[in-house]
């Protein structure tokens, strides 16, 4: 059933249904006024029902001035729970730790507290995510049936109707604004206060020799051989860090762990707060997220061209074995020179929950064409303990868990509180525009009926 | 029963309704209006009767028309629908 056609069709009989009353030979001056209100409804639906398609361009519109972007918000909305959740880890472990060491009374009393304080965080965040993914999906669905409510003779679903239409277009267009609404009021608090200003932010990339990004590498930073942090980068081969994890802000030696194999370099830092890196994997091409290619011993790339199933290159070299990671279940076909080669070894490897599997095939002296085809459905993530450096310039002390009251508090107030503060300011600004749109065809009507 | 034929069908009813009470509103109003009674009141409100119905009929003929106009064109040419929303 087409709900516009619906809405349309009740327009119509709203305003016949006006007429009818208004031409009822009745001295009585109600029936008439019911009558014109009657009429003025009808057509003003009408002209809703007609401005269908303005209404969810107006929204684009406007949220493409905003700024509105929901891709970031949805970016935003996944780092801050993760965040949140590894906050409800690191009390899992203080208050096991705590309950050990014969202070389960603090385990109970203080740390339940926070805990349901970040939970409460996680709750409200995750249910604006559900809130926000139905209003964007079902902004069409929801704002045609609005348009029906709203048609519906004598008002009897006239504001719910307009209340619907007029949450949908503010929330569809102010939602993905939060993250930019926390960020600048909660940029005057933030997180320098509690770290003392010693986190930096960064952004590190994980490339291969041709410059393509080598999805699902761990990163683990060191100080004078102390962990600093662990991260595991994304499938494309980046890694953005904010402050909240956070990059220590010295030099440091950098360890990438790639399905076991291991790279190291000596990162050092310039001027700026915000790390900059692109640590080249040396000898290897990627292919997809977990599937990459390793040679044993340099050689030459002389052409190269990739997409996310082939890889097709030219390379010489003194002789080298090539070694192709796959994940376990993909299928996969190597040319060399035109000719499907075998394996000489197959492997199977686990790292941290990924299961892999290597192959590898042997290279003579010189110049060769070789073409690998993987074909691959899915791509699982490795799962090391996260390790924010936050947590280690915290200081966060398994005896001490008053230190953290500072950082769940704080990120109460930005994940709970100020989501909350924004989505009444929504919903008061949505109320408005409900009035206008269920409360303004009595001034249409005198200009339509004089 | 489709809604929307329900609705269809209950703005024909409606429209036929209002025009027989069109034609009864002129009638009274005339009848009213040309009482000979001596009460002005009573004649004016004839009046009124008759100048409702002749506003309501003239709306009724032009909603009528445009509405059905409107209707034509659409289901005439049928848009296709655009692609659903997808999400990032």
């Amino acid at each position: 059933m087409d709900l516009l056609e619906l809405a349309f069709y009740l327009s119509v009989l709203s305003y016949v249904t006006g007429l009818l009353l208004k031409a009822l030979p009745l001295p009585f001056l109600l029936v008439k006024k019911i009558g014109r209100s009657l009429v003025s409804d009808g057509l003003f639906s009408a002209i809703l029902v007609f401005s269908y398609r303005v209404l969810l361009e107006l929204i684009d519109y406007i949220g493409g001035l905003l700024g509105s972007n929901w891709a970031i918000y949805t970016a935003w909305i996944l780092d801050k729970i993760q965040a949140l959740l590894i906050l409800l880890v690191l009390l899992k472990t203080i208050g096991f730790a705590l309950s050990k060491a014969g202070f389960s009374f603090l385990a109970g009393g203080f740390l339940s507290q926070l805990t349901s304080l970040v939970s409460t965080s996680l709750t409200t965040l995750i249910i604006s995510t559900y809130v926000s993914t139905m209003l964007y999906a079902g902004a069409p669905v929801l704002i045609a049936l609005g348009l029906v409510l709203h048609s519906v003779p004598f008002r009897l679903t006239r504001s719910v109707g307009a209340t619907l239409i007029a949450i949908v277009i503010v929330f569809s267009i102010g939602i993905p604004l939060m993250p930019a609404f926390i960020n600048t009021l909660g940029s005057l608090v933030g997180y320098a206060v509690i770290t003392h200003g010693d986190v930096c932010t960064g952004e590190i990339k994980i490339i291969d020799d041709a410059g393509r990004g080598l999805g699902y590498a761990i990163i683990e930073g060191y100080v004078n051989g102390e962990l600093q942090y662990r991260y595991v980068v994304s499938g494309n081969g980046t890694l953005y860090v904010d402050s909240l994890y956070g990059l220590p802000c010295v030099d440091h030696e950098v360890v990438v762990n790639i399905a076991d194999l291991y790279y190291t370099a000596s990162v050092a830092r310039g001027e700026s707060r915000n790390w900059d890196l692109a640590l080249i994997a040396t000898n290897t091409l990627s292919i997809a997220p977990n599937r990459f290619v390793l040679f044993t011993s340099s050689y030459n790339l002389v052409s190269y061209s990739s997409n996310n199933k082939w890889l097709n290159i030219t390379m010489s070299s003194q002789g080298t074995n090539l070694t192709l990671y796959t994940e376990r279940g993909d299928s996969v076909e190597v040319y060399v020179d035109g000719l499907i080669v075998e394996p000489i070894t197959t492997n199977q490897v686990e790292w941290y929950g990924v299961n892999l599997t290597t192959r590898t095939y042997t290279l003579n002296e010189g110049e060769h064409v070789v073409n690998i085809r993987v074909d691959w459905r899915g791509s699982s993530s490795p799962q090391p303990d996260p390790y924010p450096y936050s947590m280690n310039v915290l200081g966060v002390d398994l005896m001490k868990p008053e230190t953290l009251i500072f950082i769940v508090t704080y990120s109460f107030f930005e994940l709970t509180i100020m989501p909350m503060a924004y989505i009444v300011i929504l919903f008061t600004i949505s109320l408005s525009l409900a009035r206008l749109l269920g409360g303004v065809s009595t001034s249409i009507a005198r200009l339509v009926m004089v | 029963m489709d809604l929307v034929e329900f609705v269809k069908g209950l703005i024909g009813i409606v429209v036929i309704i209002a025009w027989f009470i069109f034609l009864l509103a002129w009638v009274v109003g005339w009848l009213i209006k040309g009482l000979p009674i001596p009460f002005l009141r009573v004649k004016k409100l004839g009046g009124r009767f008759v100048e409702d119905a002749i506003w309501a009929a003239f709306w009724l003929a032009m909603g009528t028309t445009v509405f059905a106009i409107v209707a034509y064109i659409v289901s005439s040419i049928q848009l296709p629908m655009p692609q659903p929303p997808t999400m990032p």
